[in-house]
């Protein structure tokens, strides 16, 4: 599904975000990336949700070269991805509503079938009570799943979230991974990257570490030595 | 493995789709501009002037010179006789003149003539001025003698240069005969050369003030762009095409445009209002043709709102095409 080949990204005026990646996600995985902070997990999901460009290499997204397809055309593709904020990027002059819908107004769907659509959506959150609300009257964690929400309304094949439960507690941020594992059992390939390691890891997903943006086998950085350490106990 | 999948709608659920999103979008763009008043406000004050003063400028001078063009323009000039003059010093005179090179058409009108024509020219005036001296009898009756003096118009060639008649003038003026001698459409002419001047200032004034509304739109567009970045940036992650970014923008733009020449029409409409009374006067007392008909400041009414609708779209499609063409090298968020 996502495959990167000997990628690197250079920021202007920084040094490498991302080096020499090598990279494979099988359709219908879940995967954790993992890292410190500026490892280049963020990195890594943006090029994937062509956010941001490569300076080098290739980057397939079901098998589509993303480098050979135009700007303009690119709306194709970011319309398989569905993106999750760590600070949710909500619209906040719209209300929770509105904000659901905008991939499908984006997407030109049948404004007929839009409402019924969010509510779906709200209602797998557990936010069907508040799509009048506007966000900044929820709460972060309801804001968090007003954007898991928005993400995944289209249906795409791919869910990428960015530290999703960076500024949730422990006990949300379970329910906020349990709701993922959700999608991905419906055949989303989701993508989260994480400095949780600890929680995260004990959900058996496949994990990648990140250092230095290359990536180094899981458990061999000190973080993930001592989770691993802690689960064999 | 092939998970993207495309369920493309059938043609007429599009075409039907397409009709709503550009409606909705239509309400956006109001509803935007109508959440801050004051600036939409000025900017269609700004955008309505600018259009009004070479609508306006272009209106009158076009009306100028379809009037002085139905004066005869042509190079004749009076001379106006002394009164106690004998037919035989006027056959001479005559004679006299014909011989010179330079004239080709003499008319003599004697002072019996002249009344008769001036009586004919000047009846509405006469009654209207006769409502107010009514009891005191008719104008001519008040003159008591016939005052008008005898005239002969001569029609120069047409190849003689003004300077040559201008010679010929001040020599006329010289003969004993002659009491007063004029060109009768001097004034005309002169107009007609300020007319073609005024033209060429309300070209290059309706060029500038063309630019600085494109500016003025494209500027208003391009602050609402950075005033709504964020929602382009979600928009354009979540697949937004070009098109959908750009569309509410050139709706923006259509509409400042739409409404800031609705405003010059209204200020078309009132200074024409203001002016038609006088024209009126105007062409009465001078028995020319003023082609002006509310229906041709309709008429440029009309083109103004079309003109700043088209402006709007044009300058709001450059200011999105603009930013739209920084983002195919950059990255974006
Ligand atoms: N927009 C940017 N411009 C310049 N440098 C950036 C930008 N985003 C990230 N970086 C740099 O790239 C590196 C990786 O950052 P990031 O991918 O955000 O790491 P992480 O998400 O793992 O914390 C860091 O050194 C960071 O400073
Ligand atoms: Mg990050």
């Amino acid at each position: 599904m996502i495959r990167f080949s000997n990628v690197t990204k250079h920021y202007p005026g920084q040094s490498e975000a991302l080096r020499s990646l090598d990279l494979y996600i099988p359709p219908q995985q879940m995967v954790f990336v993992t890292g410190r902070s500026g490892a280049g997990k963020s990195t890594l999901l943006r090029l994937i949700a062509l956010i941001e460009t490569h300076s080098r290499g290739e980057v397939f997204i079901d098998n589509i070269n993303i480098q050979k397809v135009a700007e303009k055309h690119r709306y194709f593709l970011r319309r398989q991805i569905g993106f999750i904020f760590q600070d949710h990027r909500l619209l906040n002059d719209r209300s929770v509503f509105d904000n659901v819908a905008l991939p499908l107004v984006i997407s030109g769907f049948d404004h007929k079938e839009i409402p019924r659509r969010v509510q779906a959506a709200l209602d797998k959150v557990g936010l069907l009570s508040k799509q009048k609300k506007h966000p900044l009257m929820l709460s972060s964690g309801e804001q968090q799943r007003v954007g898991i929400a928005r993400a995944v309304v289209n249906r795409p094949p791919i869910l990428l979230a960015d530290e999703p439960t960076g500024n949730l507690d422990p006990d949300l941020s379970i329910e906020i991974m349990q709701l993922f594992e959700e999608f991905n059992r419906i055949g989303v390939t989701v993508v989260i990257a994480t400095h949780e390691v600890e929680m995260t890891s004990r959900l058996g997903h496949r994990m990648i570490a990140l250092e230095d943006g290359q990536q180094i086998p899981f458990g061999s950085d000190q973080t993930g030595e001592s989770i691993v350490g802690k689960l064999h106990e | 493995m092939n998970e993207l999948k495309k369920s493309p709608p059938s043609t007429m659920q599009k075409l039907k789709g397409w009709k709503l999103t550009h409606l909705r979008c239509l309400r956006a763009s109001l509803t935007q501009l109508l959440s801050t008043p004051t600036s939409t406000i000025l900017t269609i004050a700004v955008i309505g002037i600018a259009l009004a003063l070479p609508a306006g400028l272009t209106f009158v001078l076009n009306n100028l010179g379809q009037m002085t063009g139905t004066i005869d323009t042509n190079n004749s000039i009076s001379l106006y006789l002394k009164q106690d003059l004998s037919s035989d010093q006027i056959n001479q005179l005559q004679k006299d003149l014909r011989s010179k090179k330079t004239i080709n058409k003499i008319t003599y009108i004697s002072s019996e003539e002249g009344l008769e024509q001036y009586g004919k020219f000047s009846g509405e005036i006469s009654r209207q001025i006769d409502e107010e001296i009514s009891d005191q009898g008719n104008l001519i009756d008040l003159l008591g003698d016939n005052p008008l003096p005898a005239v002969l118009t001569l029609q120069p060639k047409r190849d003689v240069s003004p300077e040559a008649l201008d010679s010929l003038v001040s020599k006329l003026k010289t003969l004993p005969e002659v009491d007063l001698a004029q060109f009768d459409s001097h004034w005309a002419q002169r107009l007609h050369s300020i007319i073609q001047l005024l033209n060429k200032f309300a070209s290059v004034l309706s060029v500038l003030l063309v630019i600085s509304v494109l500016l003025i739109i494209g500027n208003t567009i391009r602050v609402g762009i950075q005033s709504r970045l964020e929602e382009i940036q979600i928009s354009r992650l979540f697949g937004a095409t070009n098109a959908f970014i750009r569309r509410p923008f050139l709706y923006s733009g259509l509409l400042y445009g739409v409404l800031g020449g609705l405003l010059a029409s209204t200020l078309l409409l009132i200074s024409y209002s203001l002016i038609a009374e006088p024209i009126q006067q105007l062409v009465v007392l001078y028995q020319i043709e003023f082609p002006t008909s509310s229906s041709s400041i309709i008429n440029y009414c009309f083109l103004t709102i079309m003109g700043g609708g088209a402006l709007g779209i044009i300058s709001s499609w450059v200011a999105v095409y603009l930013y739209q063409r920084g983002l195919e090298h950059q990255d974006f968020s």
